[in-house]
């Protein structure tokens, strides 16, 4: 698996940037792998320097630490030369805890760096099922920069113009006039109570002058009339000897006649919400707040007009200087899924001009990783789990079949019991056609509900069995291995079933009492009787429960043809293990673990599954004890370099690389062996 | 002599009256009419509770130095409908007017004036009660009035200087009255 090298001219790829007519050479973004380098962690630790041990053969192995190459590092995978560049075209990633990391470097030639426009640049990872798009780089010159800003300055303007919810209050309503407003009323209503009040006691006044002055006239009229009372006189047509006056009706001044009708009160009016809404409305600016309302439906369209160029989430966006060289280090982690082996990353550049046209890039380099994985050494071969077969078996199966009352003959017309019947030829039938089993033996037993004598049911259940028994046989040709194989036998009163049928009905309000009865009376027509004592509950023990006790059941004996021996035992495929095993290939890791944790704690794919989540003391614990296979030894090397035993892990990765050569080739795409092919220097004519 | 009779007269009925009251009756005198040496006093009986009748008199006998006078004698029968309740309230009044009348050297006229007068009027007013018994009111009025008289020369008992009659609009009556009733 060698990274293929390719050159690439570093300035020839141009294109047309801008549709004016001088032509303007485009250079090219460059992505190029970083310097590989595994970073030290601790400082402190130091491998050792020199491993030795003796393999299976009895020879010894040597192994001492190389030297770094102090002017190159570790590895190269991009060298630079004057306007030519030596890429990587493809690197080997490892996934670790079903987690790819990605990682590149951008390069950004300054002539693609300009005051004027954006430098859009989206990374983009070509998976086999879909395409992911990376977090975008944007490089702004310092015009486009100042521009994006003051789009948003422009349109914060316009915002800041549009009076909040909060300030309707103090803006669109005027508060003095309102409260002066709000006085003038009260004052009002103040007025109107006072203006009540005095002309009520005016009202007393006069009426109480007037009523005075009736009293004293009306007494004198019937003075006059008492006078002259008996005498014919003409005087009695004089008014003054028989007009008497009452303050009432149309005497009464009409602008005292509310008072003087007594259940008038005199309100005292006070500020109402009414009053105070009419107000409220007198002095709000409609007009202010409309024009409000309008600047707010324009905010979207606003924004449109003025952020021409709205700021985007991105990995970077950041200001550059015209002419300057730039270099990015972008770093991502992608999760793994089922069947990711290859990852190519391009990326899609975008120049955003001032003057909003959009120039695509050429495309750019493409980089491909390869993803090394634990799930390459899983163990796929099928596993089986043991099943114990026995020579003998039993069907059965139950016939409701209906009686007339007191009758034994089976007649076909009556209820269902020609279908039931008919059940019982059908698993016959079943039973045959496969072959598998022959039939022994077959135990008819006839049953019936308590209704009526024990003795009588008993006797009636015995002689539907035989009827039944010879119904049987005239509807078959082959009478007589009916005769042979059906065993009529009898039950009477089915008490058995009928105490599991009430004990699984809840609906029972008595259950336990009729349970005490059914166990504790020996006679069965006595128990019988003494469920009446709860008729609700018997009516439907009747009606539900006893119908399911008449009937025959069929119970089928058989046994497997060609069988001699009582039991076998028969290697079954474990779907469950495999269904594991498919989950480690999808990555589902944790689903998978679930499974094999609780069945298989000490299986090869367990381990497999724990290293791959990176529980590596249990996968090493579980590994060790595997068999020396090649796979187990170099999952073996990973743990314990996982684990900082590298001298096992050395020890290890060359027992797997003797058992099978082609572990040489893999050590390189696995980080952790990679270690110990550098370190130790190993393998060095192999490459 | 005559105006000595009627003033008997009204005295005697003025007794009966108080005898038989039940704020049926009243008696009352203008003020104004009194201040301007015209003594008077009106005499009145309601009807019903929005009816009255009036029947004030006047008799003004006096002369003053340079012959100045305004003498008169007159009545002025009349109705009136009251808006609230008799004798309580505003009211519109009508009445006839009939006198005689000797008036000379007043407001800088060198004549005077002897006929008599005879005519119709209209007038409002308001009565105030300001006890059981007593009123205060005022009322104005105006109307037509044919005048016949003779005119004089004001200098001592003058010469006759002309003759004339016709009708004449004018003011007849205002006046603010003490009222009492019985």
């Amino acid at each position: 698996m060698r990274t293929t090298r390719r050159i690439i001219p570093f300035a020839l790829l141009s294109g047309l940037l801008l549709s004016c007519a001088t032509e303007h050479r485009l250079a090219r973004v460059r992505i190029s792998q970083p310097r590989m380098k595994e970073p030290v962690t601790d400082t402190a630790y130091k491998v050792p320097e020199q491993i030795t041990w003796t393999d299976d053969k009895g020879e010894q192995h040597i192994v001492t630490r190389a030297e770094k190459d102090s002017v190159t590092g570790e590895d190269i995978t991009s060298v630079e030369l004057s306007e030519i560049t030596v890429m990587a075209r493809s690197k080997q990633v490892a996934e670790r805890n079903g987690k790819i990391n990605l990682d590149f470097v951008v390069t950004v030639p300054g002539e693609l760096i300009s005051n004027k426009w954006q430098l859009q640049l989206t990374p983009v990872a070509y998976k086999p099922a879909d395409t992911l798009y990376l977090d975008r780089i944007f490089l702004s010159g310092a015009d486009f920069a100042k521009m994006q800003k003051k789009g948003y300055m422009r349109y914060q303007a316009f915002m800041n113009s549009i009076i909040p919810d909060s300030l309707y209050l103090k803006k669109m309503f005027d508060e003095k006039g309102y409260k002066k407003a709000l006085a003038e009323l009260e004052e009002e209503y103040f007025q109107a109570w006072k203006h009540e009040v005095l002309q009520k006691e005016r009202w007393i006044d006069w009426s109480d002058k007037a009523n005075a002055r009736f009293a004293l006239f009306n007494w004198r009229v019937e003075q006059n009339r008492r006078a002259i009372a008996g005498y014919n006189s003409i005087l009695e047509h004089l008014p003054a000897y028989w007009m008497t006056r009452e303050l009432e009706g149309k005497y009464i001044p009409s602008k005292w006649k509310m008072f003087a009708e007594g259940n008038h009160k005199i309100r005292t009016r006070s500020i109402s919400p009414e009053d105070s809404a009419a107000i409220t409305k007198r002095f709000t600016d409609f007009g202010k707040i409309a024009e409000n309302r309008k600047r707010k439906e324009q905010a979207d369209a606003m924004y449109d007009k003025y952020v021409r160029f709205p700021y985007e989430a991105a990995r970077l966006d950041t200001v550059i200087r015209e002419g300057d060289k730039f270099v990015y280090y972008y770093k991502q982690e992608l999760p793994a899924t089922e069947n990711t082996k290859k990852i190519d990353l391009t990326l899609d550049g975008l120049i955003l001009a001032k003057d909003e046209t959009r120039t695509p890039l050429p495309p750019s380099d493409t980089i491909t990783y390869f993803i090394s994985s634990m799930v390459q050494f899983l163990d796929r071969s099928p596993r089986y789990k043991k099943k114990i077969v026995t020579r003998k078996d039993e069907v059965s199966l139950r016939a409701y079949v209906a009686y007339k009352t007191g009758s034994t003959e089976f007649r076909e017309e009556i209820g269902n019991n020609r279908q039931e019947i008919d059940k019982v030829f059908e698993t016959v039938r079943s039973i045959n056609y496969t072959g598998e089993f022959l039939i022994d033996s077959v135990l008819m037993t006839a049953t019936s509900s308590p209704e009526g004598s024990a003795g009588m049911n008993l006797f009636l259940s015995r002689g539907r069995a035989t009827e039944l028994k010879k119904y049987l046989a005239r509807r078959t040709e082959d009478a007589e291995g009916i005769d042979s194989i059906f065993r009529p036998a009898w039950r009477g009163e089915d008490w058995d079933r009928l105490r599991g049928l009430v004990a699984g009905d809840d609906t029972l309000k008595h259950r336990s009492e009729l349970l005490r009865i059914m166990d504790g009376t020996e006679n069965p027509d006595i128990r019988e009787y003494a469920l009446r004592k709860y008729p609700e509950d018997y009516r439907r023990i009747r009606e539900r429960h006893y119908p399911l006790l008449r009937g025959v059941e069929f119970r089928f004996h058989l046994h497997r043809r060609d069988m001699i021996q009582d039991t076998v035992v028969m290697p079954v495929i474990d779907s469950t293990y495999m269904d594991a095993v498919q989950m480690i290939e999808d990555r589902k890791y944790r689903q998978a673990l679930a499974l094999l944790d609780e069945s298989y704690p000490e299986d090869y794919n367990t381990a497999v599954c724990l290293m791959s989540l990176g529980y590596d003391a249990r996968a090493l614990e579980i590994m060790q004890k595997q068999q020396d296979t090649s796979d187990r030894n170099y999952l073996l090397a990973i743990l314990y370099s996982r684990l900082g035993r590298k001298e096992d892990a050395v020890k290890s990765y060359v027992r797997s690389c003797d058992q099978d050569g082609t572990k040489i080739w893999r050590g390189r795409l696995d980080p952790e062996i990679n270690t110990l092919i550098e370190t130790y220097n190993l393998y060095k004519d192999e490459y | 002599m005559r105006m000595g009779k009627k003033l008997f007269l009204c005295a005697g009925m003025l007794a009966f009256c108080l005898a038989v009251s039940a704020q049926s009756y009243s008696l009352r005198t203008n003020v104004i009419g009194l201040a301007t040496t015209n003594l008077n006093i009106e005499g009145s009986m309601t009807l019903s509770r929005k009816w009255s009748l009036h029947l004030p008199l006047q008799y003004n006998p006096f002369k003053f130095g340079h012959n100045r006078q305004f003498r008169n004698f007159y009545a002025a029968p009349g109705a009136r409908y009251w808006l609230l309740e008799s004798y309580m309230g505003g009211f519109i009044g009508m009445y006839g007017t009939a006198g005689t009348y000797s008036v000379g050297n007043l407001f800088g006229n060198k004549y005077r004036y002897e006929g008599e007068g005879y005519g119709v009027g209209v007038s409002v007013g308001k009565a105030y009660q300001v006890g059981r018994r007593w009123n205060l009111e005022w009322e104005v009025g105006a109307g037509a009035v044919w005048l016949a008289y003779d005119k004089y020369l004001c200098k001592r008992c003058g010469d006759l200087v002309g003759r004339d009659y016709g009708w004449h609009f004018f003011p007849t009556r205002a006046a603010f009255n003490v009222v009492y009733l019985f």
